[in-house]
């Protein structure tokens, strides 16, 4: 009996987001997401499929507690409440759809030192995250440019930079490849399929979801409708006949 | 609901039909001045722009940053608006954003609309751009610019809590000895947030967009009259306010006199022997008191308004 | 932290008659109300309860909820606290002594008065202001104030600062929500910047606001001149707002005088 509890427990993954029955009503009364479920292993690329107003981007913010919605939501097994949150937002780094809400500085150092400044590191520790960061991504030399010189492409990678710099164990993308041309999409693509972190990402764009993702989630009014692996999702042309195309 | 600028929005009921009037007439007075030199001056991309950053300024009133717990610090706007638009196209702007706000949203009165216009849209205005050209003159050094405009929003803010405070004076609503140091005690100290959040939007502009703070060098013959205007204004409402608290106009202390005989002669006084009516008895303690008492009262106003707009939030979000 | 504003259109669409009424009309009513209410005088407490009859009528009328014009009042209730002070500086009967050691404090009948009445004709002020809003689109009550002949450009403005208002301030909360999103605490009271620190990255938002306001309005500037702007301001004649009732304004301003009249008498 011990021995059987014992493989179970071997085979049983640590669940590195696990949601259970999240609802969440807009003021509005509309209500965007009903009774969400699900769980992404550690490592876990998982794209996040839909039409607009599925519910994506609202499932999204509720990660790390910028909408609170009724329901559990656990992040690397601490649950996310009101006194967790602060502990949450360096675990999830949330990357929104456009570049231009998330590069408020006035260089692109500072930019990304944000994170780290507020968690109160010190000096040498916040030039060696940036540093660390802004080489992830690419933008090693930009450090003193200001962000708003930037291409699309090159701030949306700086973007992802600013939260890197807190060494999330999560990022969830919002459309990241939304209004790139080939090349930087191109880029793009290559830069999330070496970052190691568990990723969320909500996408249109199927081509990303091929070469990146290994799961995928389809969702359609609020309702997650489908869940599989990425080659299984995206031959079933019927699931996607109904929720996506 | 909607954002929290610093609390100088006058409701109705608040001011004297004689002294809403009174600076309804100014406000008009100087605003049609305001759009003769606007029709000369501007380009013609200039009607969409004032559009546009009315809208800017509006939502820019909603960013805050936490001071402390529940206390966060704000911006109106008015000192960017000008160094960024110039006096007369920053003078229309801020009356757009102001009268939208006092008709859609009730934030501030429509007859204390002509009021509240002066302290915002024109006497806010005129004072950061006479200080920030002032300021200029000492050195014109890229850097030095958001220092200028840490100056130059702060006393925005700070005069116009003065000439607010003296409105509502004039009004009955709110004793000069305890409304103006209380105002300007209060708004010194938001001041200071109204200055640094423009000090870093200057940063920020500077560094993507220095063209645009390049602007006049001089002082053009048309924007002088401001200039001399925000300084005159600074000037007289500085004075005028301590004066008008230490004293209470003539009439008011007459009353006082009167008011103190009659109560003497009720029974219930002769038990307090210490009766303290400020501005009749030890003057110097009983204003300090009354101006503690009034920190404490207008320290309450922007708290509760801040914390009301909290509340009222649509999606609570528990930070 | 405000991660969740969103800025409502106070209009409630309804096809009430009070709904229906021209804009200008209404506003001159509004205005007029406002004026009767300010200039009553302050001691004329019976005349007050037909002030808020008023009000409940109209609201009953436009079938507009009540307390959805509470709610917008409730904004204005900390500034009532700045008449404070006129509890103990009006001079006359003390009613109430509040005393502590050596100092006593008097509070004055006509203190309270004052302070009670300020507090009444705001609260009933900021209902018409709240109840025109409910039931006038911003559009129309544009028009009107144009129709009174206020400048073009400002109400020209007005409506364009109109239509962006909500896109823009959708793209301050994305900032404050992106900022929030990067504001992690490792331990409890640990963090947080200065606050002069913080103050900076605020004014970084408001400037990346200006900023992309101002290219946007270079955008909306194009496509005006695309569609044949010229520089001169031209709107729409709005048939609704220029439909004035004059009967239903001479009423209105007659039942105003004789409530002013009636203040005054019967303090």
């Amino acid at each position: 009996m011990f021995a059987l509890t014992g493989n179970i427990m071997a085979i049983t993954h640590e669940k590195m987001i696990e949601i259970q029955d999240l609802w969440f009503e807009y003021p509005n009364k509309r209500i965007a997401l009903k009774g969400i479920d699900l769980h992404i292993h550690p490592g876990e690329k998982t794209a996040l499929v839909g039409l607009n107003g599925a519910g994506k981007s609202t499932l999204l913010l509720h990660l790390n507690g910028i909408l609170n919605g009724h329901g559990t939501i656990w992040i690397d097994g601490i649950r996310l409440t009101a006194n967790t949150v602060g502990q949450v937002r360096a675990l999830v780094g949330l990357v929104f759809q456009s570049p231009d809400d998330q590069l408020f500085s006035p260089t692109v150092f500072e930019d990304v030192a944000y994170g780290p400044i507020y968690q109160g590191l010190p000096p040498e520790e916040i030039e060696a995250r940036v540093r660390m960061a802004l080489n992830m991504v690419g933008m090693q030399d930009y450090g003193d440019r200001a962000p708003y010189h930037l291409s699309v492409g090159e701030k949306k990678r700086v973007a992802i930079a600013t939260v890197l710099s807190m060494q999330p164990k999560i990022l969830a993308l919002d459309e990241p490849s939304a209004g790139l041309d080939p090349r930087a999409r191109r880029s793009l693509i290559n830069l999330l399929k070496g970052l190691p972190h568990t990723m969320l990402i909500a996408t249109h764009d199927l081509g990303l979801v091929e070469e990146v993702a290994s799961r995928v989630l389809v969702m359609s009014e609020g309702k997650i409708t489908a869940d599989g692996k990425t080659e299984h999702i995206l031959k079933d042309k019927e699931t996607l006949q109904k929720y996506l195309l | 609901m909607h954002p929290s600028p610093p609390p100088m929005h006058i409701p109705d009921g608040f001011l004297s039909i004689v002294v809403s009037s009174f600076f309804w007439a100014v406000s008009v007075g100087v605003l049609s001045i305001a759009l003769r030199k606007t029709k000369r001056m501007l380009r013609e991309k200039d009607f969409p722009l004032m559009g546009v950053l009315a809208a800017a300024i509006f939502a820019g009133q909603m960013l805050n940053f936490s001071v402390t717990g529940g206390t966060s610090g704000h911006l109106l706007g008015a000192a960017l608006a000008t160094i960024l638009l110039g006096p007369w196209a920053a003078t229309l702007t801020m009356t757009v954003v102001v009268s939208v706000q006092a008709l859609i949203f009730q934030d501030g009165g429509l007859l204390a609309l002509g009021a509240n216009l002066f302290n915002m849209a024109i006497v806010g205005v005129a004072v950061s751009y006479a200080v920030y050209r002032l300021l200029l003159n000492l050195s014109k050094k890229q850097k030095f610019i958001p220092l200028a405009g840490f100056a130059a929003a702060w006393s925005s803010i700070f005069i116009a809590s003065l000439s607010c405070a003296l409105q509502l004076a004039f009004s009955g609503t709110s004793p000069a000895q305890i409304a103006i140091p209380a105002m300007a005690s209060i708004h010194a100290l938001i001041g200071i947030g109204e200055g640094m959040i423009t000090a870093g939007a200057l940063i920020f502009i500077g560094r993507a967009r220095p063209d645009l703070l390049s602007g006049e060098t001089a002082v053009s013959a048309s924007s002088r009259g401001v200039f001399t205007g925000g300084i005159v204004i600074s000037v007289a409402l500085a004075v005028l306010s301590p004066l008008a608290s230490s004293h209470p106009d003539g009439l008011e202390w007459v009353a006082e006199q009167q008011g103190f005989i009659e109560a003497a002669r009720s029974p219930m006084y002769n038990l307090i022997p210490d009766y303290l009516l400020p501005g009749v008895e030890s003057e110097a303690l009983a204003t300090i008191l009354a101006g503690l008492i009034g920190v404490v009262i207008v320290l309450g106003v922007s708290i509760g308004i801040t914390h009301n707009r909290q509340i009222s939030r649509p999606n609570d979000s528990r930070l | 932290m405000s991660n969740n504003f969103s800025i409502s259109d106070p209009y409630q669409p309804g096809t009430s008659v009070v709904h229906q009424l021209g804009a200008q009309t209404k506003l001159l009513l509004a205005l007029g109300y406002l004026f009767t209410t300010a200039a009553m005088p302050e001691k004329a407490w019976k005349v007050y309860p037909v002030l808020l009859i008023l009000i409940i009528c109209t609201a009953f009328l436009a079938r507009i909820r009540l307390v959805s014009l509470i709610k917008r009042s409730l904004l204005a209730f900390p500034f009532h606290l700045a008449a404070l002070p006129v509890l103990f500086t009006l001079p006359g009967d003390p009613c109430l002594i509040l005393s502590w050691s050596k100092f006593s404090i008097a509070v004055s009948a006509p203190g309270v008065n004052r302070f009670l009445a300020i507090g009444a004709k705001m609260w009933l002020c900021i209902q018409a202001a709240a109840l025109l809003t409910a039931t006038t689109p911003m559009r129309q009550l544009l028009a009107a104030v144009d129709a009174l002949r206020a400048p073009k450009v400002l109400t020209a403005a007005a409506a364009l600062m109109w239509r962006y208002l909500f896109v823009i301030s959708e793209e301050a909360v994305r900032l404050m929500r992106a900022r929030s999103s990067r504001s992690a605490l490792l331990s409890e009271g640990q963090g947080g910047g200065s606050i002069a620190w913080r103050a900076k990255v605020t004014g970084g938002m408001a400037g990346s606001l200006f900023l992309r306001s101002l290219e946007r309005s270079e955008r909306i500037y194009n496509a005006m001149q695309s569609r044949g702007y010229d520089g001169k301001i031209r709107t729409l004649p709005s048939t609704q707002a220029e439909e004035c009732a004059p009967l239903t304004l001479v009423i209105g301003g007659f039942l105003f005088a004789c409530l002013l009249l009636l203040g005054t008498l019967w303090q």
